[in-house]
């Protein structure tokens, strides 16, 4: 038996008065923890970029006249030729191969959406989506290292020149992706309803359409930071990237003298290992908690 | 008031009418967790029963478990959803309990199911022939149906006048009414005895509503169907139905003849629902709204008659 | 369909046109910046015959680790990408995809790298391409060099390709509406995905065999170096470190028309394949 209901007597909770600031309080925090791995990789990189800041703006001074040793209890990580901590030398390096990657990851996605936007304002007369999508289609076909060794061969990038070449190959590879964002963002309702109350189509994008695609964008390139990370350690390693101290620089230097003293070659690796897959982990995570909740699982 | 009330006929015996009990349903109670994380529990604790050649309408608001009860029927609830209760039975055999393999043979031979936007239930990389072929041979009616000449009668029967054009479509062309005549040409592919149509009708336009609707008595008279058909629309229970269920927040509101419950409603929530319905002829410049002395009533009768047994 | 198979070859030679130019203007420049008074048209001068045939040797080289690794991404990819969407319910499938997800942000090179070292200490043999190697390329040819990168290359590359198969598979098969009533009309679970989700999203997959290819190319050419392998690879990266433009040059125009062939074989299939573009369109039916 259940019982009869009845007309409530006192006011429901939810009519019920909160305090603005609990208010207030509540729904920030709720944005947050719904977005949590988008905040928790933003709280990872400043967390990095706190802890390593001194190695970041000086690599590690050796001393002088001594020879490299193994693994021991003050240098965990064993010491180089030059007397320097490979720990230290490591994270260093880290440092410098994320930060690089951080800067052309948010370069190139903002251009990207710079573009579209671009594109959006002006109407698509002067040139349309199309063309956006057609350099994302030419990107997927490009072996896009060998390009950027070819343009390194001659220019020897520094950090900012480095950071504007990765840059160039995300904007290439997503633009196309972020253009189609705007492209569904105009099939929504509030697009028809900012229209009938008046506003213009600029004022529309500009309100409803470029937050969402801004918010989207930080997820995309919080996941593609860890691909450029990669592709600059790469170029370093050969040579032709940040050659004082990344990761890339690390490994080859340990490379040559692989057999007389691995921990040269074995513990940058696995920091640049290690540090890579939860960057990864991380940048997935994000844009999942990004992209809102898939549909229900019939499989 | 209790003999007033229909009563189910029993299995074995036949009613007067002639009509046997075919599908039975005691106190179905199913939880559904929303995106939010609330839980509301529709359909709770409802028993209906569908006799063969008769046509049941569930009419009800969005949310009030409707497709839920259709979908159990089939045997497969919606995604977070989860049976906490109840039984129902296909002729005293509970669908519910009875394993996978025996499931599926009902779902082949017995059972078929119309959902909403008949144009996606189609496998879009096969032809509407293929597609009949599969069902015929999930049936195993190969013995009847393995001549294509012997398909014409049952697309004329439901509205297809040259299926030869019709059967080497992928079903990105087919139209929705098509796709719908199509669905309904499967289930008589596959002769099934219960015909659940869950909102089939609800996005068909209303030239083709009406066919479809005359199609379903047909089929009801000729080949003694049992059709339970699921609307939010009350247009549909008086043009179709035999009986029908008025379902609110989960529970059975008001049970009856559709004269009977369009006319003479007993409970007020009808009441406020059919006064929503716009008339012809009506000098009323707005339509009824439910208010809250309606959803009080509702409440009341729902809980009447969820302590009531039939 | 015999137009679609011209049309998309004729635009794949139109691509490889256009990336020779572009190569060829990015490679102008370099030689600019370098202060070099060689032109990127006079590049037979810049080779003489034995490095050209040293080149193709290379081609060879490369091309066989090319085969290994992609053959095994291909099969492995598809394998594990089709058999995550189909228990993609049962958590110990994670099992199967975690290893090649985890290889897959590891450096290649780095892992070569430490592959020559366990060379060394399993087997007593040099784990590492001998530093000659491009002067004795027929001894050190061997297949089992190009296996150790090859299978290196794979296990990182098998990591994108099977989460693409699997998306893919997921995205056109699993989540639409047909699958419901499949069940409805009584399928078996496997039936539906082995006869009806596969068979649909094929084409979908046989697209994106090409996916992953020019990011592995790009970990090849770094890899070859690192493990001193006579290919390709090294050439390019040689050349880079010489401050030899044209000798990138050449490589990037083999790869890209290696990528851009791998794309045409895949549009192909995928023409073959897709039964809405083998067919071509119908009017509505009303």
């Amino acid at each position: 038996m259940t019982e009869i209901p009845t007309a409530p007597s006192e006011t429901p909770a939810i009519n019920r008065r909160r305090s603005p600031f609990g208010d207030a309080a509540i729904r920030v925090f709720g944005r947050l923890w719904r977005r949590r791995y988008v905040h928790l990789t933003a709280l990872g990189y400043i967390v990095l970029l706190v802890l390593f800041w001194r190695e970041f703006l000086s690599i590690p001074s050796g001393q002088a006249l001594s020879n490299w040793s193994p693994p021991n209890e003050t240098h965990p990580f064993g010491v180089n030729a030059l007397g320097q901590d490979m720990l230290k030398l490591s994270l260093a390096g880290g440092a410098k191969s994320m930060t690089v990657a951080l800067v052309g990851a948010a370069l190139g996605v903002g251009a990207g959406i710079l573009a579209s936007w671009l594109v959006v304002i002006s109407g698509r007369r002067i040139i349309g989506f199309w063309s956006l999508t057609r350099i994302s289609h030419w990107g997927t076909f490009t072996p896009a290292f060998s390009v950027l060794v070819l343009i390194a061969v001659g220019l020897r990038p520094g950090f900012w020149l480095l950071a504007v070449l990765l840059a160039g190959v995300i904007f290439i590879a997503t633009v196309a992706r972020i253009a189609r964002w705007f492209e569904d963002l105009e099939l929504r309702g509030d697009t028809i309803a900012g229209t009938v109350l008046g506003f213009t189509s600029i004022q529309v994008v500009n309100r409803n359409h470029l937050p969402v695609v801004i918010r989207r964008g930080i997820a995309l390139s919080c996941s593609l930071v860890p691909g450029l990370v990669l592709g600059e350690t790469a170029l370093s390693f050969i040579g032709l990237g940040l050659v004082d101290g990344s990761w890339g620089k690390l490994i080859a230097d340990g490379r040559e003298v692989v057999f007389e003293a691995p921990w040269l070659l074995i513990y940058p690796g696995l920091v640049a290992s290690l540090s890579l897959f939860a960057l990864a982990s991380l940048g997935w995570m994000a844009r999942r908690s990004m992209n809102g909740e898939l549909p229900p699982r019939v499989f | 008031m209790a003999e007033t009330e229909p009563q189910p006929p029993s299995t074995e015996a036949s009613s007067p009418e002639g009509k046997k009990l075919l599908l039975e349903v005691e106190g179905l109670t199913i939880e559904r967790r929303l995106p939010d994380g609330e839980i509301i529990r529709a359909p709770d604790a409802v028993s209906l029963w569908v006799n063969r050649g008769e046509i049941l309408a569930i009419a009800g608001e969005r949310g009030s478990g409707k497709s839920a009860i259709a979908q159990a029927l089939a045997g497969l609830p919606a995604p977070r959803s989860r049976i906490i209760h109840g039984e129902v039975l296909l002729e005293g055999e509970s669908l519910l309990k009875t394993g996978r393999s025996r499931l599926r043979q009902i779902r082949r031979k017995r059972i078929a199911f119309l959902e909403p936007d008949p144009k996606a239930q189609f496998n879009p990389f096969i032809t509407v022939r293929q597609h009949l072929r599969e069902t015929i041979r999930l049936a195993e009616r190969q013995s009847e149906l393995a001549d294509e000449s012997e398909w014409s009668p049952i697309f004329y029967e439901v509205g297809i006048v040259e299926p030869e054009k019709v059967l080497d479509h992928l079903p990105d062309t087919l139209s929705p009414d098509l796709a719908l005549r199509i669905m309904l040409a499967t289930a008589l592919f596959a002769g099934v005895e219960l015909l659940i149509c869950n909102q089939a009708l609800t996005g068909v336009e209303p030239y083709t509503r009406t066919q479809v609707m005359n199609l379903l008595k047909q089929m009801r008279d000729e080949r003694n169907l049992a059709i339970l058909l699921t609307t939010d629309n009350l247009r549909e229970i008086e043009t179709v139905a035999d009986r029908a269920i008025v379902l609110f927040e989960g529970g059975i509101a008001e049970i009856g003849t559709p004269e009977r419950i369009l006319k003479s409603p007993k409970c007020g929530y009808t009441r406020a629902l059919i006064e929503c319905i716009p008339r012809a002829g009506s000098d009323r410049a707005r339509l009824g709204e439910i208010d809250t002395d309606a959803l009080h009533e509702g409440r009341i009768a729902v809980h009447r008659n969820s302590s009531q047994t039939y | 369909m015999i137009r679609f198979l011209v049309r998309r070859t004729g635009i794949a030679i139109v691509r490889l046109i256009a990336m020779v130019l572009v190569l060829g203007t990015l490679t102008q420049f370099s030689l600019w910046l370098l202060d070099e008074p060689r032109q990127v048209w006079q590049l037979a001068g810049s080779f003489d015959s034995a490095e050209l045939a040293d080149f193709s040797k290379r081609s060879i080289a490369s091309f066989r680790v090319l085969a290994i690794c992609w053959t095994t991404v291909v099969i492995f990819g598809l394998m594990i990408g089709i058999l995550s969407a189909r228990f993609r319910q049962s958590r110990g499938m994670k099992l199967f995809w975690m290893p090649f997800m985890v290889a897959s942000w590891v450096p290649a090179f780095w892992l070569v790298c430490l592959a020559a070292l366990w060379l060394l200490e399993g087997w007593g043999h040099p784990g590492f391409a001998d530093g000659e190697a491009p002067v004795r390329v027929e001894g050190l040819n061997q297949w089992w060099h190009a296996s150790l990168l090859g299978v290196i290359l794979a296990a990182g590359a098998i990591g994108f390709q099977y989460r693409i198969c699997r998306e893919g598979i997921i995205r056109r098969g699993t989540q639409q509406e047909f699958i419901r009533s499949s069940f409805m009309r009584g399928h078996r679970r496997s039936t539906i995905f082995y006869d009806h989700i596969l068979k649909n999203s094929m084409p979908a997959l046989t697209g994106v065999i090409d996916r992953g290819l020019p990011a592995t190319l790009g970990m090849l050419a770094v890899s070859e170096w690192a493990f001193r392998y006579p290919g390709l690879g090294q050439f390019l990266v040689e050349g880079a470190r010489l401050g030899m433009p044209e000798a990138v040059f050449l490589t990037a125009v083999v790869f890209s028309g290696v990528v851009i062939l791998v794309t045409l074989l895949a549009e192909w299939i995928h023409g073959i394949l897709d039964r809405r573009i083998r067919t071509g369109p119908y009017p509505i039916h009303y």
